[in-house]
């Protein structure tokens, strides 16, 4: 019993950065726009948390940071791929090889994360004791995630800002033809993902890495865009997704740790290999917003 | 129905691009009143709803309403204003209910849930005195016609001065007609002006107190409805012309012989599952021409990608022949010798981006001249395209420039040039073949069009300029929603069509 809850919040906290990025692709695909640039823009944060929590000693200040540089890809994309109309795909593309080589490069000339960061810090015990130590120490973002999943749910379900959203993505021109501008929309709800994508970067190093590594996102952006595939996207469908990729991961850990004679590095692949059987087996494009990667041009 | 119009244009006009779609309109319509628009596709009729409902800015001139010189920053502030528009393409999202559909046209930003919705939904259903029945229905599990109500509904609450239906009956069956009118006859009674844009003469007979008829965005006839018939609108709009004199049929000698193409029991039906082509029937022998008239929209655009093998199977039903060959897909009917005019060039004969050498090598008959090792011969297949292109004095003839770069009439030469200059033709399909081009150009396809035919081609010829049909048609037909209604060699041939055009002599 105490395993499986160990597994589970374990699982979470593994997940949470996934989540935190793929809801944060939940909200720009709702309106329409395929930012395809989740990894890059969770690399940019990553970096900006691990430059300024280990120059400041602060993990909060290493979160504003990650938060900050999700805005500004959010900005950079939505200029391209929404005000210019410019291919998403490949702007999405531009923005992941961009985030490589800047951040690759960066790393090697400020020497960043060679020396740990300051972690998150874990919520002062707000649940019970006899759920162990694990879930203890599950620390803030974990917790913010899952009422995100929550608050985006009852934003989409019951609420007009959500019913706007959801038409941008279903029928942009009907918006349009009610005086709202549809550029505007989506670009508020674009930057408002990618800063969800960056922060996700900055849980990354801050919550579990704890350092920056080159590539240290490692396909955790592409596992996001899978994973609200998979969750259809609702908001708990992507919860349903990520957890998968966190339980799977948490459980390869375990198994590393059984020593059951086999490559180690096999293991690896374990949390990956069930995103994609996961998502094979919830194909199907039903559910995806109707106007989800065609840019709005008016007139 | 005195007193102030509810909106007075003068001298109203925009432009898109070199296209003068609105020439300087003055147009009033006063509170009550029904007005109908009539024209052709690209008349300016829609440009017109559009300018007076603020989705576009007119470029010159100017309009009053209420009195007052207005120009609207936004289709909100029109709204808000009191002038509302229902556009063709109804603007609902299809997957959300109509309860949500309606809170999304009234703009609330809130919390609401699905019952407090339904509520609301029901609320401005009674105020306009409509009944939608359950408003937790998705749109897209419900019918056009009541799709429409929706769309209309959007537009009621609160009520408006103005109300301008964009082509509203071309999704609907009869029946919903007949309920369209009578909402839109109670909203003139209670002192709404209606500007009802159609091509549909018959309805703008039904319906308007008022005609106003538009070619090439201007003013061509106006005047109350009791004013016009069925046969003088359809002159009006399609720009006949003063009465036949010259180019009367042609006593042309034509082989009656075995039919080359053959449509039996066809029937299609559009993407909303609305009949299009109502069980048609056609024989066409070798060396005839038949001219199929009618107003756009009856079902022409359907029949044509029928024969031509373009329609989804799944929506086409009924069996289609040339030369013997049943055709199934746009390759069977190009094996068997088609040649396909499309209505609409950008969207079905050419690809913008690619050059005027491909557009010409699309289609593939002509391998064996451009291609004879196997592979496309560049400089070969470029000599090609520029002598077929200067043959049809496509301007400029450079088989490397895009094929967007080409003005309309150009474009549509490339496709004449495509289509019909080459020998093994069995049927040619074309649809609106001169559309965009000028006087001389227009002659030569006439005359290219005649050669074929004494040659053995069987031309189906359809389009929406009567004289054009009478010019080179040897048998005459008018598609009215969907059916074929042959019009007999010995009445006036002018006459019968343009009453069947409108509709008149259709059994309801």
């Amino acid at each position: 019993m105490m395993v499986a809850v160990d597994v589970v919040a374990q699982g979470l906290l593994l997940a949470c950065p996934v989540l935190l990025a793929a809801l944060g692709e939940l909200l720009t695909e709702r309106v329409g726009v395929l930012n395809i640039g989740v990894e890059g823009t969770m690399l940019f944060g990553a970096f900006a948390a691990a430059v300024l929590a280990a120059s400041s000693g602060d993990a909060m200040i290493g979160l504003v940071g990650a938060l900050a540089a999700g805005v500004a890809c959010g900005l950079l994309f939505a200029g391209l791929a929404v005000q210019l109309g410019a291919d998403q795909v490949i702007v999405g593309a531009a923005l992941n090889l961009l985030a490589l080589g800047i951040t690759g490069a960066l790393y090697r000339v400020l020497a960043v994360g060679s020396a740990g960061v300051a972690l998150l810090p874990a919520i002062p015990r707000p649940s019970p004791e006899w759920l162990g130590p694990t879930v203890a120490s599950l620390h803030v973002l974990v917790w913010a995630a899952l009422l995100l999943v929550a608050v985006l749910g009852f934003v989409f379900a019951r609420t007009g800002v959500g019913r706007r959203l959801r038409a941008l993505g279903e029928h942009p021109q009907a918006v349009a033809t009610l005086g709202v501008s549809v550029r505007r929309w989506r670009v508020a709800a674009v930057v408002v993902g990618s800063a969800l994508g960056g922060l996700a970067g900055g849980t990354l190093v801050l919550g579990t890495a704890g350092s920056f590594v080159e590539g240290v996102t490692a396909g955790r952006g592409f596992v996001a865009l899978a994973a609200v595939v998979f969750g259809r996207w609702s908001a708990v469908g992507v919860l349903a997704g990520t957890l998968v990729f966190g339980l799977a991961s948490a459980l390869q850990f375990r198994l590393q740790a059984r020593d059951l004679g086999v490559a180690w590095q096999l293991f690896l692949i374990l949390p990956y290999l069930a995103t994609l059987v996961a998502l094979l087996a919830a194909r199907g494009r039903g559910a995806a917003p109707a106007a989800l990667g065609r840019p709005y041009r008016s007139g | 129905m005195a007193g102030v119009p509810v909106v007075e244009a003068k001298g109203l006009g925009r432009s898109f691009g070199r296209t003068r779609a609105l020439d300087a309109i003055d147009l009033a319509i006063s509170p009550g009143e029904i007005c109908a628009l009539l024209g052709e596709n690209g008349a300016g009729k829609s440009t017109f709803g559009r300018l007076l409902c603020g989705h576009l800015a007119p470029d010159s001139g100017q309009f009053m309403f209420d009195g007052r010189p207005m120009r609207w920053r936004s289709p909100n502030e029109a709204r808000r204003a009191g002038a509302a528009m229902v556009h063709q393409h109804f603007m609902l999202v299809p997957s959300m209910t109509i309860a949500e559909n309606l809170a999304l046209a009234r703009g609330g930003l809130g919390v609401r849930g699905a019952r407090g919705l339904a509520a609301d939904a029901r609320a401005m259903a009674a105020e306009a005195g409509f009944d939608i029945g359950d408003p937790g229905r998705r749109i897209d599990a419900i019918g056009v016609g009541e799709q429409q109500r929706i769309e209309i509904l959007k537009a009621l609450v609160p009520l408006p001065r103005l109300l301008v239906l964009d082509e509203p009956t071309a999704a609907l069956a009869p029946r919903e007609v007949d309920v369209l009118f009578e909402i839109v006859r109670g909203l003139a009674a209670r002192g709404v002006a209606v500007i009802l844009v159609t091509h549909r003469l018959t309805e703008a007979l039904t319906l308007a107190d008022r005609v106003v008829v538009l070619r090439h965005g201007r003013v061509v006839a106006e005047g109350p409805r009791a004013t016009f018939d069925a046969a003088r609108l359809a002159r009006d709009m399609v720009g006949a012309g003063p009465a036949p004199t010259a180019a009367p049929l042609r006593p042309r000698q034509v082989p009656g012989g075995r039919a080359v193409l053959s449509v039996r029991g066809l029937r299609v039906v559009d993407e909303r599952g609305v009949p299009r082509v109502a069980g048609l029937d056609l024989d066409l022998p070798a060396g005839r021409v038949l001219g199929i008239a009618g107003v756009e929209g009856n079902g022409q655009d359907e029949l044509v990608q029928a024969i031509a093998g373009v329609q989804p199977r799944r929506r086409a039903q009924g069996r289609i022949e040339i030369g013997g060959r049943a055709i199934t897909d746009p390759a069977t009917a190009r094996a068997a010798g088609l040649g396909l005019v499309p209505a609409d060039r950008q969207r079905d004969a050419l690809i913008g981006p690619l050059s005027l050498r491909d557009n010409m090598m699309l289609v593939t008959y002509r391998l064996a001249e451009i291609a004879p090792r196997g592979w496309i011969d560049r400089r070969r297949s470029t000599q090609w395209a520029r002598k077929l292109l200067a043959g049809r004095d496509v301007r400029p003839p450079e088989p490397d420039l895009q094929a967007a770069a080409l003005s309309g009439g150009n474009q549509q030469r490339l496709v004449v040039a495509r289509e019909l200059d080459h020998d093994d033709l069995v049927v040619l399909l074309a649809a609106e073949p001169t559309r965009g081009l000028d006087l001389m150009a227009r002659w030569q396809v006439h005359a290219r069009i005649r050669e074929l035919a004494a040659s053995g081609v069987a031309v189906l010829l359809v389009s929406s300029d009567l004289e054009e049909i009478l010019d080179l048609a040897d048998d005459l037909a008018v598609m009215v929603r969907g059916r074929l209604h042959a019009v007999g060699a010995t009445t006036d041939r002018r006459e019968a069509a343009g009453r069947l055009m409108a509709g008149v002599e259709m059994e309801a």
